[in-house]
């Protein structure tokens, strides 16, 4: 298992397609910092470090649909994978290696990114402002989204065994996850009243009033939209972002439950599949 | 005899199309074992098996005496005797993305090699000491064959499974890969077991033969049992053949006829006494060539003539 770590990270580390995900995550994040803050110049308790410091996280999960098809689906259209099979590796060491190894590359390309965007962030716009505590919070959501995300990924790398198709399939998937979030969270964020003017008789003056949002989601309905935006990936670096978490600890097991599950999964199939 | 790889039995079968019947073979150590079967016979669903890329539905695989458990899972010494093995299933496994050197440093590291000892020996055995920086994706199709060797050397294998090696490779690129598996096998006295359909490439090569039939092996040979096998004839060229047939029937030979003056006589006939013989028939014979059978016409002899000419 060792080996096949280090054969692999060797590998990844070497990657061209990997190191430009690295620097392009870097620059979205760093080139976000820079836009926030000059459209934040001038309005008062606007443009803080929070809410650019993850910035670079709204886009990694297409970031890692497509690097980690590529990178991982190379071994089966280069044909390598079997070159450890062949010398005797166990199809359960090959899986997990590869997983853990796609998990460090993201796990690192996360890091640096933010990194980066908390060294630009902080000298244009202060310091963090929410606490410690929070900041370690969004981390912690940040790392089991990608965890979640990769270990997705590299399951259908693994059992479609043909580069194009898992890349095509990832690639929806993340812009799928992403859009859902995105409706989930506008739905969840509609009032549950909307204020309409009312113009009066006697004047002719408009006057405030309050009506129940025909869009508001309520009740067991609130319940399931919440549960899915907290399952997926997508509705949790979304929430993560806006700084708005109701559920972060639920987030998390989420995502670790999506982890082991397509971890869990794709070992048993992998063990089963035929290789060509 | 002591045998590198055994199998018993063996089945394996995609939906409704059974790819192996019962296939039992026995590939002997030190041997060039030829494994001959036309396109969709099976070869490299059983190199396949063989290299646990895939599982056969049934029977057993043996390899360096090492075999499945019970409910056909791979055993730790199955698994311990595979690292002795090397293999190239269909197209070499390179990456294309990275130098010959590369290639085989990645595989060290598979491997679990303490260090990249040996790498420039490997790339000069094959033939590619001098390919520095050049990607592999940019290599010939010959030279990507030779770089899928050297990865499956790496780990210094004392068996080596060559699935169609020779495919799409030129003249040069086929006699190279030849010498190479010949000094492989004496010197380093690496067993090889190579799956083809060009029989004449294999007939220089092989010491030992399988033929495989759908998914059956029909026949295991050496090369020597081959020989005699074959059947030596006489090739003759006669002014009328439907003179020749009585004659021979009459001796209780057996033979082939050409064309309405060409024949190919099996067994021991005296030429003076076929002469005479045909002379009485007014019939001239106008040639006599010796020959023997070729790797292929027993090939097609034994599998059937109408099927696969």
């Amino acid at each position: 298992m060792r080996n096949l770590l280090r054969a692999d990270g060797r590998r990844l580390w070497r990657s061209t397609l990997y190191r430009v995900f690295c620097l392009l995550t870097v620059c979205y994040g760093a080139a976000a910092c820079v836009l926030y803050y000059r459209n934040s110049r001038g309005y008062e308790g606007i443009g803080r470090l929070d809410d650019v410091l993850f910035y670079s996280f709204s886009m990694i999960g297409v970031g890692l649909a497509v690097v980690l098809s590529v990178h991982v689906g190379t071994e089966f259209s280069d044909g390598t994978i079997r070159n450890k099979l062949v010398v005797g590796r166990r199809r359960s060491e090959v899986y997990l290696a590869g997983a853990m190894t796609c998990l460090w590359g993201a796990f690192l390309a996360a890091a640096v990114s933010v990194a980066v965007n908390a060294a630009v962030g902080g000298v244009l716009l202060g310091g963090l402002q929410r606490g410690a505590a929070f900041t370690a919070e969004r981390a912690a959501v940040c790392l089991f989204a990608a965890a979640a995300y990769v270990s997705f990924f590299y399951m259908v790398v693994m059992l479609s065994a043909d580069r194009t198709c898992a890349s095509v399939c990832n690639i929806l998937c993340g812009f799928g996850v992403l859009f859902l979030g995105i409706y989930l969270y506008a739905r969840l964020g509609e009032p549950a009243e909307i204020v309409g003017y009312e113009l009066t008789v006697s004047g002719g003056d408009m006057l405030p009033v309050t009506e129940p949002n025909p869009g508001y989601v309520s009740g067991g309905k609130r319940e399931v939209f919440q549960f899915v935006l907290d399952l997926f990936p997508g509705g949790q670096v979304l929430q993560m972002l806006n700084c708005d978490m109701p559920h972060p600890v639920r987030m998390c097991l989420c995502s670790l439950a999506v982890t082991v599950c397509c971890n869990a999964a794709g070992l048993l199939a992998f063990g089963k599949k035929d290789l060509k | 005899m002591e045998y590198v790889l055994e199998t018993e039995g063996l089945c394996k079968s995609y939906g409704h199309f059974r790819a192996l019947d019962e296939l039992t073979m026995h590939v002997p150590r030190g041997a060039i074992y030829g494994f001959i079967g036309k396109n969709g016979a099976g070869k490299t669903t059983f190199i396949r098996v063989a290299c646990g890329l895939q599982r056969p539905d049934s029977g057993s695989i043996r390899l360096y005496g090492a075999s499945c458990d019970a409910g056909g899972r791979e055993t730790e010494a199955l698994m311990r005797a595979r690292r002795r093995m090397g293999a190239i299933v269909e197209s070499p496994s390179v990456y294309l993305g990275m130098t010959a050197e590369e290639n085989l440093r990645q595989q060290y590291l598979v491997l679990g090699r303490p260090s990249y000892d040996g790498i420039t020996e490997l790339l000069e055995l094959v033939g590619l000491s001098g390919t520095g920086k050049k990607r592999a994706g940019d290599f010939s199709l010959g030279m990507r064959q030779r770089l899928g060797i050297a990865v499956a050397l790496a780990g210094n294998p004392d068996f080596l499974a060559l699935d169609e090696p020779v495919n799409g490779l030129d003249p040069q690129g086929i006699i190279e890969l030849r010498e190479l598996m010949l000094r492989l096998n004496r010197e380093r006295e690496i067993t090889v077991l190579i799956s083809s359909h060009i029989l004449d490439e294999l007939s220089r090569l092989a010491t030992h033969y399988g033929f495989l039939d759908r998914g059956r092996l029909v026949k295991e040979m050496s090369a020597d049992q081959l020989m005699q096998a074959c059947r030596k004839c006489l090739r003759v060229e006669v002014t009328d053949v439907r003179a020749l047939a009585p004659v021979l029937d009459a001796r209780g030979l057996s033979y082939t006829v050409l064309t309405g003056t060409e024949a190919e006589i099996y067994g021991e006939i005296g030429i003076t006494e076929l002469t005479l013989a045909l002379a009485e028939r007014g019939c001239e014979v106008r040639s006599v060539e010796k020959r023997e059978e070729s790797l292929e016409s027993y090939y097609i002899r034994l599998l059937g003539g109408e099927e696969h000419a």
